[in-house]
């Protein structure tokens, strides 16, 4: 089967949890060939892969946001609006429930679309349903700066495949919707986490969206996160209640499926435990960005260091997606004088998990972060913030093998560091854990598991495509 | 002219608008004034050198020297000069004051230079005049390069008080150089041309403080404007159509039955070039108008509706200052023809009892009458392309100056050889024509203004750079190679 991923900002351009899980699943799949369809933020991002492809990836399709243009302005007449396809606009414009097949239809062309967003159809649609009361400008240039990434993005052709796959919604999950009724092939949606509720929190806590314009914007990636639930095949979580958001938003019941995440039990469950060197060491597999609230972690564990001085930190992970943010930390770390830090970048996870006595999550969100699984599977507890499944993983749902690690609120510094010092100074503590966790991923989390549950969605949703659209 | 054509988009963003407006009105002024009072100066010298005792070839050669020099650098400059007002007020509006000054002397520089050689090639074939004479032609010419270019800038300066005082002493610096060089037994022409050469240097010098004065220090490329060639290039065009098309006429008639030739390539029309310099002063009552009535009234909706358009205003409250605005337009531009239309019929009937005084014949009198009517559509016309500018309608105003400089040089070029009455009727037909053109579209244009202003703006700024961006580009490197350039 050929199939076609759609992705929004992360593989093949940042390295992380969905890439990597991504890049693994692929890689497990070799009947099938894959092509790529990327959405990246920023034309530098141009070839520079974080991944080296599998082979059975045939072609990287890709579309930079920053590379909006449309060649040289020039304002044209765009067609009148039928009735039904200013109807079907409007709703988008409302951020409401287009018919999505109309848009799509109307809007197949990149410049025809910027056309559209310059002409007298769109001034008077949007004449229509300013408010009385809105500041008309501020509420005109807001919806056609909004609307332009998706008009930019559904002019364009899908790249032929035999089914659509978005790991995530957003434009991601959009553009399969758009290339599944454009070419009558199904569409499969993954979320890893919640689009929608991400989007939501960053725009409520940005500053370049005025506050009378958020309602808007966060509207916008609903209707664009329902158009990706009504038009999928089949919509799968991770976890339970990730699986119930996905429901509360609109998914249809009948869609809806959990596939856990899977690590490569073989692989990680033959790391010996590590020899008592003196030294107690605490690994965090995360990238350096904001969302994984290193800052809190350096904080946390200060107050570790201070009552166990053999205590040591390893960072591993990419540090150069947020140079800022990674300087702001490496200052922070400078600051609290913890000479027991160490940011390794990159590295081989399973090598260095050998010397790793615990790990520490203290993400602000999370869907299933492989790196606890990886942890897991390798019998080493984890710490981790209360967020996705973090405690689902750790704590089982009623499985009888116990905890495997322990669970504390996000951006609780005290709770974090009261957590690490009880598993640092307790090495039964951790052996128990770390085995319930080897069994825990044995169980329900292996990676060869995951990838026949995949497989035969993929199949399901070709074979229903093909019986008429049993889903 | 600084402060035309800014793009609306910017406007949106609040404050500093109007004040750009005003200095383009006040820029509008100041630069016809001083077209109208070159022109006065002229005369002014003619009559000087009658008096003093001249001959008639050395004041048809003094005649043609000036007329050249100003004409040719009129021309040139117009290339440049409504766009550095554009480059001006972009500069002004992003609080880059700096930026501003270092443009003047670069266009002059730019200008200076290829001009400088066409123009002393062209003056090294009239051997017949002498070299001195001619010497002063030249600078005189490379003066009035500068001096023009200076007009685009001193609107935004908006120190009306020196403004005036440095044309006020400049204009009595030539006259009174001129009173005592003729006095002291100079040669007529060579006298007068260095007077009027005194008396544009005391201008060039005096504008540059007043700017100085404006201004903050300069610094970075002075050639950063060659940019604006990439962005709004029209501009060049509409300035040099705008003006060319005030002047074929006259270029035509100095080749046509009228023409004679005075030294070399130099020619003139002496009975057609006098009519034509009284004619032109009809369009003062415009020129002041224009800023009266513009500033007073119609700017004041304009903001208004702006101001609801970048400021939060309601669907109600836009369309309601749109129709004041709109209807504001229409009011000011009928008053401003119906004045121009009253003082120019007054002009016309009047200044032939003067005209006959001073030699004057029935058929230059017929002809001053036809030309006053043409440079009065033209008035009120141009006043309505630079209105079309305003709303940044470049596409408008290119179509008015276009169709004004080909009616004006067809008709022209077709009547050449008709009776006298026929000479000036091309400049009639231009003026009747951009008057047609601007009046129709600057009214269909406001009317829609919403859709220009909301539909217009590009969503995106294009940001490709073009041939003239690099070169800007390229300097910019250059400058910042050798650590900036002052003044």
């Amino acid at each position: 089967m050929r199939i076609c991923v759609i992705c929004e900002g992360s593989y093949p351009f940042v390295a992380g949890g969905v890439s990597t899980w991504l890049q693994e699943m692929m890689m497990a799949m070799p009947g099938h060939a894959f092509s790529i369809w990327a959405i990246g933020a920023q034309r530098r991002q141009k070839g520079r892969y974080a991944y080296e492809l599998p082979k059975n990836v045939e072609g990287v399709k890709e579309v930079y946001l920053d590379e909006m243009r449309f060649g040289r302005f020039r304002p044209g007449r765009f067609p009148k609006l039928s009735p039904g396809e200013e109807a079907a606009v409007r709703e988008l414009l409302q951020c409401r429930a287009p018919d999505w097949a109309v848009v799509f239809r109307l809007f197949f062309d990149r410049k025809r679309n910027l056309r559209f967003l310059h002409s007298e159809e769109f001034l008077r649609l949007a004449q229509g349903i300013c408010e009385p009361h809105a500041g008309f400008g501020d509420f005109f240039w807001t919806v056609r700066s909004m609307f332009l990434p998706l008009l930019y993005l559904i002019g364009d052709d899908p790249p032929e495949a035999d089914l659509y796959y978005a790991i995530s919604t957003g434009y991601a999950g959009v553009l399969g919707s758009m290339a599944s009724l454009r070419t009558g092939k199904p569409f499969v949606l993954t979320e890893h986490g919640i689009y929608t509720r991400e989007r939501e929190e960053e725009i409520l806590q940005t500053n370049w969206v005025p506050p009378n314009d958020k309602d808007l914007w966060i509207g916008m990636f609903y209707m664009f996160t329902r158009c990706a639930y009504m038009h999928a095949a089949r919509v799968t979580a991770l976890f339970q209640r990730a699986s119930m958001i996905q429901r509360e938003i609109g998914c249809p019941p009948e869609k809806c499926a959990v596939v856990p995440n899977g690590v490569d039990y073989a692989r990680f469950s033959t790391i010996p435990p590590k020899a008592d060197d003196g030294f107690v060491d605490i690994g965090a597999i995360v990238r350096l960005v904001p969302i994984k609230d290193i800052k809190t972690m350096l904080y946390a564990f200060a107050i570790v260091s201070a009552e166990m001085p053999n205590a040591r930190l390893h960072v591993m992970g990419p540090t150069d997606e947020d140079a800022e943010y990674f300087e702001e930390c490496e200052q922070l770390r400078a600051d609290l004088g913890l000479d027991g830090v160490r940011f390794t970048g990159r590295v081989d996870v399973r090598a260095q998990l050998a010397r790793i006595d615990f790990t520490l999550l203290t993400s602000i969100s999370e869907g299933q972060p492989l790196a606890v699984l990886e942890s897991m599977a390798a019998g080493r507890p984890a710490v981790t913030t209360d967020v996705g499944s973090c405690r689902e993983l750790l704590m089982g749902a009623g499985d009888g093998f116990g905890p495997a690690g322990i669970c504390v609120p996000a951006m609780h510094q005290s709770a974090l560091a009261e957590a690490m010092l009880l598993l640092c100074t307790d090495a039964k503590l951790r052996r128990r854990m770390g085995e319930a966790g080897r069994k825990r991923v044995f169980a329900h989390y292996r990676h060869d598991a995951m990838v026949e549950r995949y497989d035969g969605i993929f199949a399901e949703a070709r074979g229903d495509r093909h019986g008429g659209n049993r889903i | 002219m600084a402060g035309i054509g800014f793009e609306l988009k910017k406007l949106f963003a609040g404050g500093g608008a109007i004040r750009k407006v005003r200095a383009y009105a006040c820029a509008g002024i100041v630069s016809s004034g001083t077209m109208l009072l070159s022109m006065a100066l002229l005369i002014g010298m003619q009559r000087l050198a009658a008096r003093a005792g001249a001959g008639e070839r050395e004041r048809e050669q003094l005649v043609a020297l000036v007329v050249y020099a100003m004409l040719s650098s009129m021309l040139l400059t117009s290339l440049l000069s409504t766009l550095l007002s554009r480059f001006a007020a972009d500069m002004l509006y992003r609080g880059a004051d700096d930026r501003v000054l270092p443009s003047l002397i670069g266009a002059s520089v730019a200008l200076m230079v290829p001009g400088g050689m066409l123009y002393g090639l062209m003056l090294s074939r009239a051997e017949a005049i002498p070299a001195l004479d001619r010497a002063l032609s030249w600078l005189l010419f490379m003066e009035l390069i500068p001096v023009w270019l200076e007009m685009g800038y001193i609107g935004a300066a908006r120190d009306y008080r020196r403004i005036l005082a440095v044309f006020a002493s400049g204009v009595g610096a030539a006259l009174a150089a001129g009173w005592i060089l003729l006095h002291f037994g100079m040669p007529a022409a060579t006298a007068l041309l260095l007077s009027l050469a005194a008396g544009y240097g005391f201008m060039l010098v005096g504008f540059m403080g007043v700017l100085n004065r404006r201004f903050s220090k300069g610094s970075g490329s002075a050639f950063a404007f060659v940019e604006w060639l990439d962005r709004v290039p029209s501009l060049a065009a509409i300035g040099f159509l705008n003006m060319a098309g005030a002047f074929v006429h006259l270029i035509w008639m100095w080749f046509g039955p009228l023409g004679e030739a005075v030294a070399g390539p130099l020619r003139h029309a002496p009975t057609h070039d006098a009519a034509a310099f009284y004619a032109f002063l009809a369009m003062l009552p415009t020129s002041v108008n224009f800023v009266v009535s513009v500033e007073v009234n119609f700017c004041r909706e304009y903001r208004r509706y702006f101001d609801f358009v970048g400021g939060g205003g309601t669907l109600t409250e836009i369309r309601e200052a749109r129709d004041c605005m709109v209807a504001s337009l229409r009011q000011e531009v009928f008053r401003l023809a119906r004045i121009q239309v009253c003082s120019m019929a007054a002009y016309a009937i009047l200044m032939p009892y003067f005209l006959k005084k001073i030699g004057f014949t029935a058929d230059m009198i017929a002809m001053f009458q036809v030309m006053s009517i043409g440079y009065s559509a033209y008035a009120v016309g141009n006043a309505m392309m630079l209105l079309q500018l305003y709303f940044d309608d470049r596409g408008g105003a290119l179509l008015s100056a276009a169709a004004f400089f080909l009616a004006n040089a067809l008709v022209t070029g077709w009547t050449i050889h008709g009776p006298p009455l026929y000479c000036g009727v091309g400049l009639v037909a231009g003026g009747a024509l951009l008057y047609a053109v601007s009046l129709t579209r600057l009214f269909t244009y406001a009317a829609r203004i919403d859709r220009h202003v909301f539909c217009g703006q590009p969503v995106l700024p294009d940001e490709r750079a073009g041939r003239w961006t690099r070169m800007a580009r390229w300097f910019e490197g250059r400058t910042d190679a050798k650590g900036g350039v002052g003044r």
